[in-house]
């Protein structure tokens, strides 16, 4: 199933394709980082590393290096129109607590369950503490 | 998708309920599951991605499931599968709540690519909210201890 998805996803079309499929409607732009921002014109870059000027909006503020999400009109080259902004604040560290909770977890793990020939079992006198 | 931890705590208190409690340590493994490979797909391309998609299609976790509890022994097997497969549906379920622009949860995987999103929350907001759902979680443990203990 795995492979399946695999090759289903070599399949998709880039942020640019998508945007340029669109032909003036709203397309969307996930996870997109902030390389630079002056006046009301951002530069930023997608997944694929490709560069887009947005004319961005003064409602949603922005900085260098920030990740984040939108929806936009591909207009001339710029996109136009941004809404429906996220802010991925935090990504990296959701990425680091994540780890944190999987190590606990894992402690837990040796603690409830038990190896013998037979394969994995569960300890009875461990389980009540999950 | 919500952090490991929120996901981890969010069963931790469904895990109070008396009649999960044989297979609660379980539960905790298939709340973790569909996430334990995402985060290497941080560092692929867009299309190299897709490869971990599936870990969200409650079909794909059944069967993972269930090749995971032929390691236990016989004894276990069935608390694996169940403990694992109420795991991945609260998780899921979770993860369905967050807004995505373009959907990553393909719930309907083999069959369909749909995607399904209720869009209550940004995908980084329960770290915020992380305080409150450890609280949350403390309450409930503290609660099934005194009703234990008054039993």
């Amino acid at each position: 199933m795995c492979w399946f998805s695999y090759w289903h996803g070599k399949q998709e079309k880039s942020t640019f394709q998508l945007a340029n499929a669109a032909s003036g409607h709203p397309s969307p732009f996930p996870y997109m980082q902030v390389i630079s921002c002056d006046e009301d014109l951002c530069i930023i870059k997608d997944q694929w590393e490709r560069l887009w000027k947005v004319q961005w909006p003064d409602r949603y503020p922005v900085s260098p290096k920030m990740l984040v999400s939108f929806k936009g009109k591909l207009s001339s080259g710029i996109i136009k129109d941004v809404n429906s902004f996220i802010n991925h604040k935090g990504y990296t560290l959701k990425l680091y607590v994540s780890l944190g909770a999987l190590a606990v977890l894992c402690i837990f793990c040796l603690r409830w369950l038990g190896v013998d020939k037979m394969g994995i079992y569960l300890r009875e006198k461990n389980q009540n503490s999950a | 998708m919500p952090d490991l931890a929120t996901h981890l705590l969010a069963q931790t208190t469904i895990n109070q309920l008396p009649w999960i409690r044989k297979i609660a340590p379980f539960t905790l493994l298939g709340a973790t599951a569909p996430d334990l490979v995402k985060g290497f797909s941080r560092w692929a391309t867009p299309a190299e991605k897709w490869w971990v998609y599936p870990f969200h299609s409650p079909l794909f976790m059944a069967i993972l499931f269930y090749a995971v509890s032929l390691l236990f022994h016989e004894k276990d097997r069935p608390y694996v599968f169940a403990g694992g497969i109420i795991g991945v549906s609260i998780h899921v379920g979770l993860d369905l709540l967050q807004i995505h622009l373009i959907g990553e949860y393909f719930i309907f995987f083999p069959f369909s690519f749909q995607t399904v999103s209720f869009g209550l929350f940004p995908p980084e907001a329960t770290l915020i909210w992380l305080p409150v759902t450890i609280a949350v979680t403390a309450a409930a443990i503290i609660i099934r201890k005194l009703i234990v203990k008054r039993a």
